[in-house]
């Protein structure tokens, strides 16, 4: 605690100093020069379009697509709890033009992994839509062709980095073309439905909306006309200001059901061979009976009519004379009829507004006389009812994706955790007392090595914890979490275990730096290293200085997330796992170094410095037992397991200092073994130990 | 992204009124265009009504399409993109409109800003800043037209409507409602008409503050606030070729005329104004009926008649 207390000052002044260091630092949308650097010809950065958005501009001026951050639109949390910023263009068809990355605080990539493994994903987006499917990661069981999917390179070991920068830039682009492209979504095709059974009359079509109309009378149309050269060109506009030039009645008879209730038999049998043949025709019914007649002369039958055109969204929708011969039942309006087609495919949504007008034209002169037209147009739309929507199936979210493609880790990483903590659980005495329990032991760690750390990535580590805290104090979403399926699992099992072993299962068992340092110590007692013994007061003392390492990580990561990902190398897991010590050289020479102490000191990194081992510690308080055996002779006067505790985990009195155990079990093989374990020896020599108590004072 | 649409500062159906007017009208149609909630209130018979109410809808979509600086499909933008357009019948109108108001307003109104508004938002400094060739592409003078073409004669040109389009679109939505039999309307499309019926519309500047009641019959009432958004070097957004980087003399001007695009163009020349010359000739040639200015510090100065 002296220790401690020394620090205390220390402490304080490099939280002030954090302080300062990120009231500096305020996070503001781009400036114009910045944005403008990630422009490339022919393409210019045009006027700002809000949310750190931008138009940009093409050679010609025209606006050919939009440039922006993803951080505004789409701000979601990475790994390190810092948003990661990216600057993404479109084009107006939703094209990606490019992706740069532009920050990011991802621990992965800040320092171990090269930076640039990040900036490579990112120019995978390069010409792909935002209308594909784009994926991230490798095709396992998917692999069938016309499979609408498409994947992107993930980057190894940063999984869960990568995935929330490409949500990011999905997020922020869907943002964009939702605001700027009319009619975007994913285009689900609609289709009437055939056995739709309603009956009605014109008037019940009237009302409720599907049967619509639109007049316009030569007053009107002599308004729009008025004030221009073509004012006086027609004379029945003028003479007649109450007369009908349009009288339009549009009704979509997609649906069998409202074809029924305006068509004559005949024509509905037309209609219905004709909707056979094109089955992704949506007919449209239109009734004039006014001047205006449709058609011009010059119409031809079974093509695009000259006069009349449809919108939906701002977008063109192309229409074509079905060339049925229309004949209205009784009680529909009479008129000139025509029945208009327009392929469903092509993106016309009849259940959604569009707009269908008439063009009203008006010739000045004689000779080459100057054309002058007005679109009247009326607003449409069915109700939802008549139609189906082949709904295609959702994307599975990003985590059931992460799971399905770590399948086989998650597999084998289950079975693993099953068979330790079941071996633990079941069979601890007899493990420990197993005369091969060291060489097991080792194949463990082995496998925790080389399958957990190496090739599942689940080396634990700080960083996790911190972020929780940190999204927890931030109102933030814990989804990142859920993006490393395979370090969650082990989570889940060391949180779990801290109730039942404490922290030993975890620092003991699962963690891969941990058993690299415990072969050291065996490497290096085969090379007969001389091992350094840390007095017993100064081990006491030492203990604390992991718990003012997390302290300062703890503050760090909420006063300057970037000192904390600075401080947060203090753990060598990223370079002795993450990267497989390729990294610069100081990192390596630091996770080595810890290493080589290792092979001189136990453990030296676990026991005194390792802040996730302090946390672990922690979390080891929920400890609901006292698991380890002890008999009434473990300390006083026996003081076996306490001299050959490596962890010096054991107290003079025989009690288990539960907070520094490391559940190696070397104590419980002792207490198990005849041979050692003194009392045993003893009682079978038909002997008892002097029972003297001794206090703990005397002996620490 | 930031609208240069004028701060729409006439309070017609607030301070109170909104109850009498809509209480008074037989219906009140309300939806959204030009960036702003507009709405229609309607006396006359029921039949008919949804007849005059989707031709009206139609006209504010049709005239927004020809019109709108946004919309990268709009004739506007076709003309300032190829720098020559085949005019449709009401684009060809309003220019006719706008060049009239143009040479009336001394050219304070002038559509060819539009280069200098882009820039100024681009760069955050005064017009001088900006190089002076930035005027050779400014200047209403640089636009030739007829009945039927417009076309640019530099490069690199471009206009804008939005200190009249929407007023013209008022005139348009009244005119339409007219020739269906509904005469006795008032339309908002951020200016106001008021038709063959009088009605209270209350002027008030972007504070709230009331600054007059007007009586209108067959009239229209349109506002300028200069104050509604500024540049960074403390210009307004209200601007004439030559005039880049001068605090506005007035924080907002209304202007009552016949029509509500001369009331439009006209309540933009005058915010412009240094002082109430323009307004005083405006009225006594009867091309307004009332100028309202409220200068910087308050006071408000009404020119013409007081209704």
């Amino acid at each position: 605690m002296m220790l401690a207390g020394r620090l205390l000052p220390i402490l304080a002044a490099a939280i002030c100093l954090l302080y300062s260091v990120t009231s500096a630092a305020i996070a503001e949308t781009m400036e114009r020069e910045a944005a403008s650097a990630h422009i490339e010809p022919p393409y210019a950065l045009g006027e700002p379009i809000g949310d750190g958005g931008w138009e940009l501009i093409n050679l010609d001026g025209r606006v050919a697509g939009y440039a922006f951050e993803s951080v505004p639109l789409a701000p979601l949390p990475g790994f390190s709890g810092t948003t990661i910023n990216l600057f993404v263009q479109i084009t107006l068809e939703g094209k990606f033009i490019d992706v740069d990355l532009v920050e990011h605080k991802e621990p992965i990539f800040v320092s171990g992994l090269d930076g640039a493994l990040f900036h490579e994903f990112v120019t995978q987006y390069k010409g792909y839509s935002i209308n594909d499917s784009l994926v991230v990661g490798v095709p396992y069981g998917d692999q069938r062709s016309g499979s609408s999917l498409v994947y992107l390179d993930g980057v190894a070991k940063a999984t869960a980095s990568v995935r929330i920068a490409h949500e990011s830039v999905l997020g922020a682009a869907f943002a964009i073309a939702r605001d700027k492209f009319a009619g975007f979504g994913p285009r689900i095709p609609v289709n009437p439905k055939l056995d739709h059974d309603e009956k009605f009359t014109w008037d019940m079509l009237v009302e409720q909306g599907i049967a619509k109309r639109r007049i316009v009378n030569n007053a009107e149309l002599q308004s729009a006309f008025a004030g221009t050269l073509w004012a006086d060109d027609d004379p029945e506009a003028l003479d007649e200001p109450d007369g009908v030039y349009i009288d339009l009645w549009v009704v979509d008879i997609g649906s069998p059901a409202i074809a029924r209730a305006v068509l004559s038999k005949y024509s509905f049998g037309e209609l219905q061979r004709f909707v056979e043949i094109s089955k992704d025709d949506e007919p449209i019914l239109m009734i004039e009976a006014g001047r205006h007649g449709l058609v011009s002369e010059d119409f031809v039958r079974n093509t695009s009519p000259d006069l009349i055109s449809a919108s939906q969204d701002g977008f063109p929708v192309a229409l074509r004379d079905s060339d049925l011969d229309v004949e209205l039942k009784s009680g529909v309006p009479e008129g000139e009829a025509m029945i208009l087609r327009t392929d469903r495919r092509l993106g016309f949504d009849p259940t959604r507004e569009w707009a269908l007008s008439l063009r009203a034209v008006r010739k000045h002169g004689v000779f080459r006389p100057e054309i002058g037209s007005v679109d009247f147009s009326v607003m449409y739309q069915m109700p939802e009812r008549f139609y189906n929507r082949d709904v295609p199936p959702q994307p599975e979210p990003p985590w059931k994706q992460a799971l399905a493609q770590r399948g086989a880790d998650m597999i084998g990483l289950t079975i693993m955790l099953v068979v330790v903590c079941g071996a633990m659980i079941f069979f601890m005495p007899r493990l420990a007392g197993h005369r091969h329990y060291t060489a097991i032991r080792l194949s463990v760690l082995a496998l925790v090595i080389g399958f957990v750390g190496w090739w599942g990535q689940g080396q634990l580590s700080i960083v996790t914890p911190l972020g929780v805290m940190k999204a927890l104090a931030e109102g933030r979403s814990l989804e990142f979490l859920v993006y490393d399926p395979f370090s969650l699992l082990i989570w889940a099992v060391v949180l779990l275990s801290f109730v039942y072993w404490g922290r030993g299962l975890f620092c003991g068992w699962l963690c891969p730096f941990g058993a690299m340092q415990e072969f050291a110590h065996h490497i290096g007692r085969l090379l007969k290293i001389r091992q350094i013994d840390i007095p017993a007061r100064l081990d006491r003392q030492l203990v604390w200085v992991k718990y003012v390492v997390l302290v300062v990580l703890v503050a760090s990561a909420f006063l300057s997330p970037a000192l904390n990902s600075k401080l947060i190398e203090v753990e060598p897991f990223k370079t002795a796992v993450t990267t497989y010590f390729v990294r610069e050289w100081y990192f390596v020479a630091y996770a080595v170094g810890l290493l080589l102490i290792s092979m001189v000191v136990f453990k030296g990194f676990c026991r005194y410095i390792c802040p996730l081992g302090a946390f672990m510690a922690i979390g080891g308080l929920l400890r609901g037992r006292d698991w380890i055996e002890r008999r009434a002779d473990c300390g006083s006067p026996c003081q076996l397991c306490r001299v050959s505790c490596a962890y010096k985990a054991i107290k003079p009195n025989g009690s288990i200092r539960y907070d520094e155990c490391f559940q190696c079990l070397d104590c419980v093989t002792i207490y198990e073994d005849r041979k050692k374990c003194v009392p045993l020896r003893l009682a079978d020599k038909g002997k008892q130990l002097r029972t003297k108590p001794v206090r703990e004072k005397e002996l620490a | 992204m930031i609208t240069r649409r004028r701060f729409l500062a006439i309070a017609a159906f607030s301070a109170g009124s909104i109850g009498a007017l809509t209480g008074k009208a037989d219906a009140v149609w309300r939806g959204r265009a030009f960036g702003a909630d507009i709405s229609i209130a309607l006396h006359g018979p029921d039949a008919g009504r949804d007849t005059a109410l989707a031709a009206a809808r139609d006209t504010i979509s049709r005239i927004e399409h020809l019109f709108s600086i946004y919309d990268p499909g709009s004739q506007l933008s076709v003309l300032n993109r190829t720098g020559r357009l085949t005019m449709p019948p009401e684009f060809a109108r309003l220019v006719q409109i706008a060049d009239r108001v143009h040479a009336q307003s001394d050219g304070l109104f002038d559509p060819t800003i539009q280069p200098l508004f882009a820039a100024k938002l681009r760069v955050a400094g005064s017009g001088q800043a900006l190089g002076e060739e930035i005027w050779n592409r400014i200047g209403w003078r640089h636009v030739r037209f007829d009945d039927r073409e417009i076309a640019f004669t530099q490069a690199g040109m471009s206009i804008t409507f939005n200190g009249i389009a929407q007023g013209f679109a008022t005139d348009r939505v009244a005119e339409t409602l007219s020739s269906h039999g509904y005469d006795q309307a008032v339309v908002n499309i951020g200016e106001y008409r008021v038709g063959d019926r009088a009605a209270a519309i209350g002027v008030a500047n972007q504070a709230g503050d009331m600054l007059a009641e007007l009586q209108l019959k067959n009239q229209a009432v349109a506002t300028t606030a200069s104050d509604g958004f500024m540049f960074a070097d403390g210009s307004g957004h209200i601007l004439a070729p030559g005039r880049t980087d001068e605090q506005p003399a007035w924080k907002t001007v209304s202007v009552v005329a016949d029509t509500a695009a001369v009331a439009d163009g006209m309540s933009t020349a005058l915010a412009l104004s240094p002082d109430d010359q323009l307004a005083l000739r405006l009225v006594k040639g009867d091309i307004i009926s009332t100028a309202i200015m409220q200068r910087l510090d308050g006071k408000v100065v009404t020119r013409g008649e007081t209704l």
